[in-house]
């Protein structure tokens, strides 16, 4: 897999810190580009339906988290 | 004992002071022999598996008893006949009767002072019961670290290790120090105040680097409470409920009011939170309320209490403690 078709992902968490440390323990996968950051369910809804990632890492125990499973299902 | 038979032996036509000295005469030896029905009360126990039995040798032994009276009447009244003159013989059936009354009125008190101190010795018994469960309880109510608050902090340690290799090394101090003090709290029966307020301090101090300024925290602290004792571990578990699920649903955090106030003779210690009115309840919330509100219960019984009070927006919880 080249760099270019590399999975496109966002990371959703309510927590700066643990952002900051997915983004870092994704570094080391190339084949992973992360397109986003959002710290709450409804940022993360708007960026999924703007971006179409092919991957979502999402903390449901957040602010929202739960509520945005559906709507970015249906996305 | 002694004056009602010197009465009856003087209504039956003996002199008062005759009848005075073979009333003591009599009746202090046999009084001796009434004291024996005690041992009889405690090796018959009267349990109705062998009542009848048990009532018989009752009654057998009263009788005995009365006999063995009546005929060491008989031989002091033959022994010293100018005493008695003859009057005590006369007596002999009265004085049978008298005999087996008193041993048997003897009996029942035995019996009454058995039962009366089983019943005390049930009573202290039920009561060391009621202690040892309520220690029981402490022990199992005892805090114990919250197994998500360690995990949170360890991956904010883990995040911070590369990028602020600075604030991971003070995060890891802030860790060590709420473990060391929790654990040191959470061993003792009570501890003030302010060694309560010192742990919550350090939890908030960790809480305060996961969620940076999403999380303020106002205090209204009485100092003349400061020094007052409570039961460790009540109000960091307050804290920690209302940034668990209040703060932590909130995008945009929010502020945890403490206030700590005295009245006449009790303590008032409430935590305020916002919370976010959409948010469902999440799992796990409530329990760590009902552990204080248990542990209340055991140092307190009903002189203490919590009040929650709740509304869309906030979030209020009280503990009323007798001081």
């Amino acid at each position: 897999m080249s760099v270019l078709d590399a999975m496109r992902a966002i990371i959703v968490d309510d927590e700066k810190l643990a952002r900051q440390y997915l983004r870092e323990l994704l570094r080391q996968h190339p084949q992973i580009e992360v397109l986003a950051e959002c710290k709450n369910g409804f940022e993360a809804v708007k960026a999924v339906a703007d971006t179409q990632p092919d991957l979502l890492f999402l903390d449901i125990q957040m602010p929202g988290g739960r509520q945005s499973e559906r709507p970015i299902n249906d996305n | 004992m002694a004056a009602l038979l010197a009465v009856v032996l003087n209504l039956r036509g003996s002199p008062w002071i005759e009848a005075l000295a073979l009333g003591l005469g009599l009746c202090l030896p046999y009084a001796l022999v009434c004291g024996s029905s005690y041992y009889m009360a405690r090796a018959m126990p009267l349990k109705s598996v062998r009542l009848l039995q048990v009532l018989t040798s009752l009654v057998g032994a009263s009788a005995l008893a009365g006999a063995l009276w009546v005929s060491a009447a008989n031989s002091l009244s033959l022994l010293l006949p100018a005493v008695t003159g003859g009057r005590l013989i006369a007596q002999l059936w009265l004085l049978y009767g008298l005999g087996v009354a008193y041993f048997v009125l003897s009996l029942v008190y035995h019996y009454l002072i058995l039962a009366m101190e089983e019943t005390r010795r049930v009573e202290v018994r039920e009561q060391e019961a009621r202690v040892l469960t309520r220690e029981a309880e402490l022990r199992a109510l005892k805090f114990q670290v919250n197994p998500h608050f360690l995990f949170n902090s360890l991956n904010a340690i883990a995040a911070l290790t590369m990028a602020e290799p600075e604030q991971a090394r003070r995060m890891c101090q802030l860790l060590s120090s709420f473990l060391r003090t929790s654990l040191r709290l959470g061993d003792r029966d009570a501890v003030t105040l302010k060694e309560e307020l010192g742990l919550v301090r350090s939890y908030l101090d960790i809480e305060l680097v996961r969620f940076s300024d999403r999380l303020t925290v106002e205090q209204t602290l009485a100092e003349n409470c400061l020094d007052l004792k409570v039961p460790p571990l009540l109000l960091q578990p307050l804290i920690e409920n209302a940034v668990k699920h209040g703060i932590g649903t909130l995008p945009d955090g929010g502020t945890i009011t403490l206030a700590v106030a005295r009245e006449s003779d009790r303590l008032r210690l409430s935590v305020e939170n916002p919370l976010d009115p959409d948010e469902p309840a999440r799992p796990g919330s409530g329990r760590g309320l009902q552990i204080v509100e248990e542990r209340l219960g055991a140092f307190y019984g009903q002189e203490a209490r919590m009040v929650i009070d709740k509304n869309q927006q906030r979030f209020r919880v009280e503990l009323i403690i007798p001081i």
